[in-house]
């Protein structure tokens, strides 16, 4: 019997929930430390024109909760197990407490709440791929489910029941059971993906503004109707590419805060001409100061490297680079060497793992230059992805430091050779042009301390003459010019 | 040579990559990719933070002045020029602010919506007949001309509200536009052009100066404000 009560009290909340509009701006606000509460939330407040605030820090919170509890702003407040600020569920019951809700898995029901039967089943660790759908779920009025591959065939056996349509977009995607007929997107690499559900979006709605990100992150213009594009730290895929310079009246936003994409777009404001707006903050009329955006940080594969100084090695002609993958996933790394010669060498893609390193060899010899060099710039390309390339940075490197020099007697040899004038060819050895340039260098620098010397020389003599004519010291001014009057009236 | 058409086929099938670049001496590592997210970097151009702080000035109108902290980063170029990058901050502003209740401007139609300050009176309704009505505030038709991405907005076609600075003087201009006809509120976008040595109106130096509708006489509800800028 207090099931039964229970029950209806809950369905009496959530019904008066569901239907409640207003014409005032309706705040709906989400305490939980859960990323996927965060965002399933702001997907269900775009789809019934609900302002959406999630909480981020404790203090602001506490903010939150002071602009709305001196006025009369209609709101719902959301709290899961894990609230980010534990003590909002009491303030706010003190305001309304019929607006007020604790619930667990909130992602799950703000998706099971959507106003249309459809779901989107993303992986419940790929941030990236939740932002992707996010505005399609909007559009569709679709709720976006998270999954891991292990509960995958349970979640699509209730959502059938339900008699939702389904798309299961991703990653997760490759282990959909083949006896569920369901619709899919997979292509292996984030950025396809999102560039085939941007062609899915096309066909039912006319772009013409989209938000610019890295997936990395979530903000609230990500859940709006505007599609997201997924962008590399400094690149854009080729098919990407095409794709915006296909539309020349598109315009794009981006959102101040979100992770490191100023790369890609130069990049994409260069090649495709697209207007850029960014989002700069947000402001509360009964607030003096304006805040800036709200930025959730979310589960990503980043590639941080470590490039250590490039070492030149004698004995094999040869560039060696040590990168380190300090980021949280795999790294596909590519280097190629810009040379002082004018000439690239590059390097194999390489896969490195988490917090492994890899030495990179580049030979020099295959760029046509066998001297040892002093200055390197590196083309970094990296990508926490095997097809796709999300950032390139160049480094140049000076005073590149060198490694197992020649043993000397060799380096006789050599010298030997040179001055007997036999020549040495880069394919013999390496160094050669080396110690034939030293050998150069070194004639001119004989002959300019010979003209030295004799430009010097001849000062000296006169000096001499002088010392030998009396005078222990040089010749002044004034004797030398007691001379030149002494030699006219001689020769008058 | 091989390599070199390889390393040019992997540059040129990335169709326009302009990557960032650094110098560095021998010794010092560099890491790449290291720019946590939250944590916004300059973008690619002018303006990238905003310093905003806002007064209120009537029971129907809301000021906001401010300042944006500009800096432009350089990467860029081809060759030699794309290996070195440089962040230097702007003197010289230019552009706009947008301001709107709007979360989601349609920026692609702001410059072919047309609007005018009766408009405003007429969905900000407690403004109608009121002596700060918006007719009796700003001016029809006497926008500068400026330009909204690669799309431009004609001069004297557009509403333009001035403001103060604090020797009374109209300086801050102020350009009413809309991207919407739904009648609601959130259809208008004000526009603040931007003045890189301006002087708001309590004397503090600021970058722009704009007034908006709102009705602190008559609503005690929290209305939120959304703030844009161009990546020039």
């Amino acid at each position: 019997m207090i099931k039964i009560q229970k029950l209806f009290f809950v369905m009496a909340v959530l019904f008066g929930f569901l239907f409640a509009q207003s014409a005032q701006e309706t705040f709906l606000i989400v305490n939980s430390e859960d990323w996927k509460d965060v965002l399933s939330s702001a997907v269900y407040a775009a789809q019934n024109n609900y302002k959406h605030v999630f909480i981020l820090t404790p203090e602001q919170g506490d903010y939150i909760f002071s602009l709305i509890s001196g006025t009369s702003t209609p709101f719902y407040y959301f709290e899961s197990e894990k609230p980010v600020n534990p003590n909002l569920f009491e303030k706010f019951s003190l305001l309304d407490s019929s607006r007020v809700f604790k619930k667990t898995n909130l992602a799950n029901f703000f998706a099971s709440q959507s106003k249309n039967p459809g779901a989107i089943v993303v992986d419940s660790q790929i941030g990236a791929e939740a932002v992707s759908v996010s505005p399609y779920a909007v559009f569709k009025g679709w709720g976006i489910y998270f999954s891991n591959p292990q509960q995958l065939t349970s979640l699509l056996d209730t959502l059938k029941s339900e008699g939702k349509e389904i798309l299961v977009y991703g990653q997760i995607a490759s282990v959909v059971p083949q006896n569920f007929v369901v619709k899919k997107i997979n292509t292996g690499s984030i950025y396809l993906d999102n560039l085939e559900l941007l062609k899915l979006f096309e066909k039912e709605k006319d772009i013409i503004q989209v938000v610019f990100t890295s997936g990395k992150t979530f903000e609230e213009s990500i859940a709006k109707t505007d599609p997201v594009v997924l962008v590399g730290r400094t690149e854009i895929t080729k098919e990407l590419a095409d794709w915006l310079i296909s539309k020349p009246k598109l315009k794009g936003i981006i959102f101040d805060g979100d992770s490191d994409i100023s790369g890609a777009l130069q990049s994409i404001k260069k090649e495709s001409g697209i207007s850029i707006f960014t989002k700069l903050g947000t402001g509360y009329s009964t607030d003096a100061k304006v805040k800036p955006n709200l930025v959730l940080v979310l589960p990503s594969k980043n590639v941080i490297l470590d490039i250590n100084t490039p070492i030149y090695d004698y004995s094999t002609s040869s560039l060696k680079v040590e990168v380190k993958n300090k980021g949280n996933s795999k790294a596909y790394v590519q280097l190629a060497a810009e040379l002082p010669n004018g000439n690239f060498i590059s390097s194999p893609k390489k896969e490195i793992e988490p917090l492994a390193s890899h030495k990179f060899e580049l030979f020099l010899d295959s760029a046509g230059l066998s001297n040892p060099i002093n200055k390197v710039t590196l083309h970094v390309f990296s990508s926490a992805e095997p097809k796709i390339i999300e950032a390139i940075d160049i480094v140049e490197f000076l005073n590149v430091k060198m490694e197992n020099l020649q043993p000397r007697q060799e380096s006789k040899e050599i010298q030997q050779n040179s001055l007997s004038g036999s020549s040495t060819t880069p394919t013999q050895s390496p160094y050669s042009d080396y110690f034939a340039n030293i050998n150069v260098l070194f004639a001119i620098l004989v002959i300019i301390i010979v003209i030295i010397l004799y430009l010097y020389g001849k000062n000296k003599i006169t000096g001499r003459l002088n010392h030998q004519e009396g005078g222990f010291e040089p010749e002044t001014k004034k004797e030398q010019k007691d001379k030149k009057k002494k030699k006219k009236a001689g020769k008058k | 040579m091989k390599n070199v058409i390889i390393f040019l086929l992997i540059f040129f099938s990335l169709g326009f990559a302009l990557p960032v670049g650094a110098t560095v001496s021998a010794g010092t590592p560099v890491t790449l990719g290291n720019v946590p997210a939250g944590t916004a970097a300059a973008w690619g151009g002018n303006i990238t933070r905003v310093n905003l702080t806002i007064n209120s000035s009537t029971l129907h109108w809301q000021g906001f002045y401010g300042t944006i902290t500009a800096s432009l980063r350089l990467a860029s170029g081809s060759g030699s020029d794309i290996k070195t990058m440089k962040t230097w901050n702007v003197n010289t502003l230019s552009g706009q602010v947008y301001v709107s209740r709007s979360s989601n401007i349609d920026f692609t139609a702001l410059n072919s919506t047309s609007v005018s300050l009766d408009d405003v009176d007429s969905v900000f309704s407690f403004l109608l007949n009121s002596n700060d009505a918006a007719v009796n505030t700003g001016t029809n038709n006497a926008n500068p001309q400026f330009y909204i991405g690669q799309y431009l907005v004609s001069q004297n076609s557009r509403p333009l509200i001035l403001t103060f600075d604090n020797s009374s003087q109209p300086i801050w201009k102020e350009v009413v536009l809309r991207h919407a006809s739904t009648g609601q509120p959130e259809d208008f976008v004000f526009v603040g052009i931007i003045n890189s040595s301006g002087v708001a109106y309590n004397g503090e130096p600021a970058h722009y100066q704009l007034i908006v509708p709102e009705n602190a006489a008559g609503d005690n509800v929290v209305t939120t404000y959304y703030f844009y800028g161009e990546v020039q």
